[in-house]
């Protein structure tokens, strides 16, 4: 960095090693994992899915490799199942006081449960962050393990100072946010003795990403501006119209807007890794993921059809055609209705899961990962093994609460 | 890096050449011959890193066409990668 602007007295060791990462998983075989997977989580009440997770991990991480060696997942998913029980023995007696002091608090004034939903937030912050070190202390990469030091409540309480701000800004600071909690997270990430850092500058992601943040925004300040010219009264006909188009345009853009903006995230935040003198770069495009937003709408478009089938078709099996005009009533009076109902949300549920892992994990995991160049690897080829084993207590945490984040 | 030079940081794994090994003390490369006697000897040079005993050895997760092997008696991060397929089916036999 800082030799950039000065002329270099020798000619710099031109081209810096580069290598790049290889995904090398082939899609059937993790088709089958996740499908027997989540099989499997419907006969044990979703329990299996501590093992999925290791599995889906296991598959992934041993299908990349970076200079021909694979790093290696050594998580299981007992100690997922062991986190998430100590979560639970925790988080249980907290929902149930939350739940309590709420009603109460709400009934006395409102907003005054604010203070209980700013200890979730905190709480599902601290999760992710203990989340990532759990899953970092689990990969082997030649022989070392990566590892993770830093506060988990810190990082917590920064997340939720910047959450202030890109809420109360609309989300314009958000790049600066993003930047500087990865900072923090990436600075306290080790492989053995080599210590990380992270170089992506907000900035840099808001020059990159402001047009389709402010595309994601369009119909809030085309909307404001039709209020704003009509200084509050009814919107004229025409104009209600051309905000119906927006509106409309907007709908069918979103897919497109966010996938790009994905995107152009990951490039970001892959450009922006060190460790030591190894640095990484991506050459995603932001036209790389569309199609995979797409086709999981098509997925959801078409698993909501055979639902909506399904429900009908049993609807009549069970209470034949006869009378159409008190239908309503008849279906909600039926017990053997309301089974065909769960029966159905469960398979809708259950084959959402297996479109979401393929598309929005695998698939996105694979081009995100084929994308990525490692530059000056050989500064990481003779590193110190160091660092201990983290628990999974982040993890159970994040499961409870439902948090997704890395 | 000192010992070697550039030269021993390959773009790709050499197909059927030697194994790999790494002694989950650092992540540097060795690349070993092996000697099946009492146990799997790992030797680099002629000398010799690590003797693993055959009950001992375990299989780890590894990409596919390489046999990636560690031992329960080894400090619990050290690998030794095969890449030499009918070695690879003498072990695992």
């Amino acid at each position: 960095m800082n030799e950039m602007g000065s002329v270099p007295h020798f000619p710099p060791p031109l081209p810096a090693s580069s290598v790049k990462a290889v995904f090398s998983g082939d899609r059937g075989q993790f088709r089958g994992l996740v499908e027997r997977g989540t099989g499997l989580e419907l006969i044990t009440f979703g329990f299996y899915r501590f093992w999925l997770a290791t599995d889906i991990r296991r598959h992934l991480w041993s299908h990349t490799s970076l200079d021909g060696d694979a790093p290696e997942y050594t998580g299981r998913g007992r100690e997922l199942l062991i986190g998430f029980l100590f979560a639970l023995a925790i988080l249980l007696p907290i929902y149930l006081a939350y739940f309590l002091i709420g009603i109460e608090a709400e009934r006395a004034k409102a907003f005054a449960s604010f203070p209980l939903f700013l200890f979730f937030y905190l709480f599902g912050q601290f999760a992710i962050y203990r989340a990532r070190r759990y899953r970092l202390t689990r990969t082997v990469w030649r022989g070392v393990r990566f590892w993770m030091d830093g506060s988990g409540w810190a990082y917590a309480i920064r997340a939720a100072g910047w959450a202030l701000l890109t809420g109360l800004t609309l989300g314009a600071v958000l790049p600066w946010r993003e930047a500087a909690l990865e900072r923090y997270k990436m600075r306290h990430c080790y492989y053995g003795d080599l210590q990380g850092s992270f170089e992506g500058r907000g900035s840099e992601l808001f020059k990159r990403g402001w047009k389709w943040w402010l595309m994601a925004l369009s119909p809030i300040i085309i909307g404001l501006a039709l209020l704003v010219m009509n200084a509050g009264q009814r919107l004229p006909a025409a104009q209600s119209r051309v905000f119906g188009l927006v509106i409309l345009v907007w709908i069918v853009a979103l897919p497109f807007v966010y996938g790009a903006f994905k995107a152009v995230e990951w490039r970001w935040w892959i450009s922006g890794i060190r460790f030591g003198e190894v640095s990484f770069e991506s050459d995603l495009s932001s036209g790389a993921l569309y199609g995979l937003y797409w086709k999981v709408i098509g997925w959801f478009v078409l698993v909501v059809l055979l639902f909506a089938a399904f429900i009908a078709a049993c609807s009549f099996w069970i209470l034949g055609f006869g009378d159409l005009s008190h239908l309503g009533d008849r279906l909600r009076a039926s017990t053997a209705m309301m089974v065909v109902f769960g029966i159905g949300y469960l398979g809708l549920i259950l084959a959402m899961n297996i479109v979401l892992r393929i598309y929005l994990l695998r698939d996105v995991w694979a081009r995100v990962a084929a994308s990525a160049t490692a530059l000056r690897l050989e500064a990481a080829a003779n590193v110190a093994a160091k660092g201990e084993l983290a628990d999974a207590l982040g993890e159970g945490f994040a499961n409870g609460l439902d948090v997704v984040g890395f | 890096m000192a010992d070697g030079g550039p030269e021993t940081i390959p773009a790709a794994p050499r197909p059927g050449g030697a194994s790999i090994f790494y002694d989950g003390t650092s992540s540097r490369r060795h690349s070993v011959e092996l000697v099946l006697k009492e146990g799997l000897e790992i030797s680099e040079n002629g000398t010799t890193l690590a003797i693993w005993p055959f009950a001992d050895i375990r299989r780890a997760d590894g990409v596919a066409g390489i046999l990636r092997l560690s031992c329960v008696t080894a400090p619990s991060l050290a690998r030794l990668e095969v890449r030499d397929a009918a070695l690879g089916a003498a072990l695992s036999a």
